[in-house]
């Protein structure tokens, strides 16, 4: 079942905590999470579609450093905050190796 | 030109990608990267998004491979060095999309330096590939 994008966008704001950035496109929302110690987790969400499709969820996954199966997770709840935040801190995007 | 809505219509039109994006003035030369193959029906091609003025005020200043694929009627373009993705209806519109996203991520994480000092370093991996000119 496609995610519905109205579902993604709750989650990343209430449970996840993520921040809009304002000042941006008028068609999509930059969601944004600041973790100390590590760099800024944002993704790109669509105002105008209704249901995000298999290809978009994995790139918005990629975007928050996870794999789309794990944001389905995320998105059903089967995986909280603390468990993402875990997850980000032990594989920071992008990899420490492709840092100057 | 006519509009290219399938795959199946690239499969026929020689180099569609490349006379698709001459009609976006203002982006850098896109050249095929990779094709179809006859014997594997493709979901995507990868095209290179070469070095040059970006948009206006902007340049890329490293080449950036490009996946092009068709996801329900709309042309996607996404990278996997930055993971920056473009959406819309036409190719030229994607990929301005993807652009314009590239530079607001830019921006973005710009805006978070003085709140994360960590932001710096992936500034400056983001400075290898688009600046300012």
């Amino acid at each position: 079942m496609a995610t519905k994008t109205k579902d993604l966008k709750e989650k990343l704001r209430y449970k996840f905590r993520f921040s809009e950035d304002e000042n941006r496109s008028s068609d999509h929302i930059w969601f944004k999470l600041q973790l100390p110690g590590i760099p800024v987790i944002s993704t790109k969400v669509s105002h105008g579609a209704h249901e995000i499709s298999a290809p978009l969820e994995s790139l918005i996954a990629k975007q928050l450093g996870v794999e789309r199966k794990y944001l389905l997770e995320m998105i059903a709840c089967t995986k909280s905050k603390e468990d993402y935040e875990a997850w980000i801190r032990a594989h920071p995007r992008p990899p420490a190796r492709y840092m100057r | 030109m006519p509009e290219l809505r399938t795959f199946a219509d690239v499969r026929t039109t020689p180099f569609p990608f490349v006379s698709a994006a001459k009609q976006y003035s203002t982006q850098p030369s896109l050249t095929i990267g990779g094709f179809f193959s006859s014997e594997k029906p493709a979901s995507y091609i990868t095209v290179l998004l070469q070095t040059g003025p970006l948009m206006t005020g902007w340049q890329l200043v490293k080449s950036l491979e490009l996946k092009v694929e068709l996801d329900s009627g709309a042309y996607l373009v996404s990278d996997a060095i930055v993971s920056m993705y473009g959406s819309c209806l036409t190719l030229p519109d994607a990929i301005k999309d993807y652009f314009t996203s590239l530079i607001e991520y830019f921006e973005l994480v710009e805006g978070q330096i003085s709140e994360e000092p960590a932001n710096q370093a992936l500034l400056e991996y983001l400075s290898q590939y688009i600046q300012r000119h």
